[in-house]
């Protein structure tokens, strides 16, 4: 009797030290001033590098952030003294278009970014990281699942094959998945790979079933016949996985170990002192892909 | 055996369920709210198809007084 009393207790001691629950709520954040954000992560495919130029926006507005009009931008080459003008496009993003057969990135060059606006002036440097090599990505046929409550749809996920760089500098990549030309960019999504920051697991391989992890909306969307998987994977600098990760994890932030919101890192800074502050990041990274059609 | 396993589970729960954060910032919500039974945290809304889509949240841990996220909000 005393032992199903005890245990009676024991049970309802954990179902109270644990149960909770989780409701929406309104918030009314004061508002701050508009910030310049800058987005500008610039790849060697070829085609046209954009430069994404917004203000800031309250978090809670749920619309696209107002665009910044009439900036001058340009992406200076240091390793070859070159500069690349971006032209305005009058929607945020500034261009600079390049043939199907050219690139202004390359491995292992140093990039400088200038900004000028309102007689406002920032820069930003960073070199251009390496990526790894693809060595193959093959579809494999899952039949649905139920692990820990995510139900898993059966049918085709892209596996991944492919490894870190050997090397003496560590790498981090940014993997990034399509299906049927629609990037998908949730923060559940990300997928930001290292292999140590000293590289301790240096030439380690990659997670093969990528698709489970940083793919459409994960597990609940695999593929079929006719559909189009692309897999990329984007060399990224230091500074910019550390501003993804933590950006991943304010995004995905919940539950009884929930972090307080702060502010992004970022590498751009303003020439003078006096002048405000911008948020975001500049990067410059090789990209190696494969697509397959799912049979 | 038995019960030592039993206890030392109860001790945990207990613990867990008494846990507190002894921060400047726990300090200053004491000051401010009368309870400490519920914590808030912000996050993109995970069922939107919108990225833009962020809400707020307050997380309640009955019997427990483990806040997950302290922030000085009025409400």
């Amino acid at each position: 009797m005393k032992s199903i009393i005890k245990k009676s207790i024991l049970c309802f001691s954990i179902f109270v030290a644990f149960a909770s629950c989780s409701d929406k709520i309104q918030v009314e954040l004061d508002q701050k001033g508009k910030t310049l954000t800058v987005d500008a992560f610039l790849n060697n495919l070829r085609q046209d590098q954009t430069i994404r130029l917004t203000y800031t926006d309250s978090y809670f507005s749920g619309k696209t952030p107002p665009a910044l009009l009439g900036a001058v931008v340009q992406v200076k080459d240091v390793t070859t003294n070159k500069t690349y003008d971006f032209s305005d496009n009058r929607d945020g993003n500034y261009i600079y278009n390049i043939s199907t057969t050219d690139t202004i990135i390359f491995t292992n060059h140093v990039y400088q970014l200038n900004i000028k606006y309102n007689n406002y002036e920032y820069s930003a440097s960073t070199n251009c990281k390496r990526t790894t090599k693809i060595d193959s990505v093959f579809f494999e046929y899952k039949e649905s699942e139920n692990i820990f409550g995510s139900n898993s749809k059966a049918g085709n996920i892209l596996h991944l094959n492919a490894s870190d760089v050997n090397g003496p500098i560590p790498d981090f990549y940014w993997i990034k998945i399509y299906k049927n030309g629609k990037f998908y960019g949730r923060p559940e999504n990300i997928q930001i790979p290292s292999f140590g920051n000293n590289n301790e697991y240096d030439g380690f391989f990659f997670i093969d079933n990528i698709w489970l992890t940083s793919g459409p909306d994960g597990p609940v969307d695999p593929c079929f016949l006719g559909d189009k998987a692309r897999l990329e994977i984007c060399g990224i600098s230091n500074e910019a996985y550390n501003f993804l990760n933590l950006g991943q994890k304010m995004s995905n932030n919940s539950g009884l170990f929930a972090t307080t919101p702060v502010n992004l890192p970022t590498n751009i800074f303003p020439i003078d002192k006096n002048y405000p502050k911008v948020v975001g990041l500049f990067n410059v990274g090789d990209v190696a892909f494969k697509e397959l059609i799912c049979p | 055996m038995k019960s030592i396993i039993i206890k030392s589970i109860l001790c945990f729960a207990i613990f867990i369920a008494f846990a507190s954060c002894s921060d400047k910032i726990q300090v200053e919500l004491d000051q401010r709210r009368k309870t400490l039974t519920f914590s808030v945290y912000f996050r993109n809304n995970p069922i939107s198809a919108n990225t833009l889509d962020n809400e707020a949240n307050r997380f309640s841990v009955i019997g427990s007084i483990l806040p997950a996220i302290t922030y000085n909000f009025k409400f």
